[in-house]
């Protein structure tokens, strides 16, 4: 499937723009920035601070990241939604796409790699090549044993995807941090809530 | 084009925010409004059932890109009137919060109610939230539906800056953010 | 012009007494007259309009009525005719027809006055025992002037 053309399907009329070049616009003209290193340096204290809470459990300090990640999603899909007002996604494999061109994009101005579809397509992996969370980030022995270190995002897209009705699961298969070839987050699909689909969809 | 009153119902169909614009309105109490909130909960959902036969029909002899179902909602900037865009948007950067048609979540339930005296609009979001404005004139004209959805779109972007980024505000619950009633003010005010 | 349906709902709880429904768009001879699969849709087209109506009448003004018109989704359009004795004019159409409360009234007063009221051998109150007056009726308005009239105005409204 080709990674830059996905249109979306909504306009009877008038050009049909990629979704690239919608996030891409809303990343340039619609959103506010700040500073990277603010960016980086307050997650990175979060995370040193939970070790510390939890005394370097890094089981709960995931759990907790993972947790502060789903309350972030539920309320971020409302931003996401109001600000692009994108159709509902037809399929798993829109749905990766308008996580990787739009949301990330518009919300951290990455494009992961939508890859590794399982056989019956219903889980994914996001790809990412640069990490805005975990840049200058180096984790200790202990550490890179154990703790995803940007496991919030994990919680953020099961968060807002269950807020759109799709109970997914989220985790991260591999991470440079620890050691690993590159940044892999697995997406998997469980079901489509279809009971609480708002009314008056077809 | 005058708002009387905006309701924000969430999914489950209980009533979080209520806020009248013109004092001379109708005045329902509390408890009214909540009741209005749980039955136009219903009454969304009914009327997709009700959907006359001959609809139904066209939509599953693969018509599905017949005009109808993808139709855009235009955009109309500054909702109409010649008045100032908004001093502050939050998040939002731009001349305004958004510059492009768009599609509607809700295509199949109720949308819009008008009576002799009032106009109610109703703007369903793909979370189940329902956005309601109430205004004073009773029209179906398409014009006045299309700044009524505008107007509701740019509603949910104040809540999704006002409310939904304030740590302090419970999910689901009754919204009581001071910046949110401020803003909506502003923005009901620009008709 | 599409018309899709046309309902008549009387006093008594919502009982449906007459139901007409085109159900192939452009074809004015398709479709049903008082069918019986179209109990359950007249009860929540009933349900609906019910709920509308006192949501309506809660939020009129001082004094005034405040009768509820036109309920629209987005994909079609009812419009509504509620009389002073309790009847209620129901008609569905698309959504480029933003106000027929002309045809509506035209039904009422051309149509179904002159055909059922003035005609003394049709009856005005099809509920006859106790059950049917609290919303179970089943009669129909079956007179033939009615149901020719309403295919002569209703037809050409169809395409």
């Amino acid at each position: 499937m080709s990674a830059n053309s996905a249109s979306i399907s909504a306009s009877s009329a008038g050009p049909k723009k990629s979704l690239k070049t919608f996030g891409d616009d809303i990343w340039k003209n619609k959103t506010a920035k700040i500073n990277a290193e603010l960016f980086t340096l307050t997650y990175g204290s979060i995370v040193s601070q939970l070790c510390t809470d939890f005394e370097r459990d890094f089981k709960k300090v995931n759990s907790q990241l993972y947790a502060m990640g789903y309350n972030i999603g539920v309320r971020l899909i409302e931003d996401f939604l109001a600000r692009t007002a994108l159709p509902r996604c037809d399929s798993l494999a829109q749905t990766s796409e308008v996580i990787s061109k739009c949301a990330f994009k518009i919300f951290l101005n990455v494009t992961p790699q939508v890859g590794n579809w399982s056989n019956n397509k219903d889980a994914f992996s996001l790809f990412l090549d640069e990490n805005p969370l975990s840049d200058f980030v180096e984790l200790p022995m202990d550490a890179a044993k154990e703790l995803w270190y940007s496991n919030i995002l994990c919680g953020v897209l099961r968060g807002a995807l269950e807020m759109v009705q799709m109970d997914c699961d989220v985790w991260f298969v591999n991470d440079v941090l620890r050691g690993g070839q590159s940044t892999e987050m697995r997406v998997k699909l469980n079901r489509i809530m279809k009971d609480e689909i708002p009314a008056g969809e077809d | 084009m005058a708002i009387q009153t905006i309701l924000v119902i969430n999914k489950s169909g209980g009533l979080v925010y209520q806020r009248d614009f013109i004092k001379t309105g109708a005045k329902l109490s509390s408890n009214e409004y909540l009741i209005l909130a749980g039955t136009l909960q219903g009454v969304v959902a009914i009327a997709s059932q009700v959907t006359p036969k001959a609809l139904q029909i066209s939509a599953k002899t693969g018509s599905k890109t017949a005009n109808e179902p993808s139709q855009l909602i235009p955009y109309v900037g500054s909702l109409g009137a010649p008045a100032q865009n908004l001093s502050d948007m939050g998040s939002f950067m731009g001349q305004d919060f958004f510059n492009e048609s768009f599609p509607s979540w809700n295509q199949s339930g109720l949308k819009h109610v008008t009576t002799d005296q009032l106009s109610m609009f109703l703007y369903q979001t793909l979370t189940g939230l329902k956005f309601v404005a109430i205004s004073t004139q009773s029209t179906t004209n398409a014009m006045a539906v299309s700044i009524a959805e505008n107007l509701l779109r740019k509603a949910y972007c104040l809540y999704a800056d006002y409310v939904m980024k304030n740590p302090f505000h419970d999910p689901e619950m009754p919204i009581k953010c001071e910046l949110f009633d401020t803003h909506l003010a502003e923005l009901v005010g620009q008709l | 012009m599409a018309i899709y349906s046309f309902w008549i709902f009387d006093r008594h709880l919502g009982n449906c007494i007459f139901d007409r429904e085109w159900t192939l768009k452009s074809n004015q001879s398709s479709g049903t007259t008082n069918s019986k699969l179209n109990e359950d849709t007249a009860k929540l087209l009933y349900g609906m309009v019910f709920s509308l109506r006192s949501i309506s009448q809660k939020l009129s003004g001082e004094g005034s009525h405040n009768e509820i018109r036109t309920i629209s989704t987005g994909k079609y359009r009812a419009h509504i005719l509620c009389t002073a004795s309790g009847l209620w004019f129901v008609l569905l159409s698309d959504l480029k027809q933003e106000d027929l409360s002309h045809v509506l009234r035209y039904l009422y007063s051309e149509i179904y006055v002159k055909t059922v009221v003035h005609n003394w051998f049709s009856p005005v109150d099809f509920a006859e025992s106790d059950s049917e007056k609290r919303g179970q009726g089943f009669r129909k308005i079956r007179n033939r002037n009615f149901l020719a009239s309403v295919e002569r105005f209703l037809g050409p409204m169809v395409n």
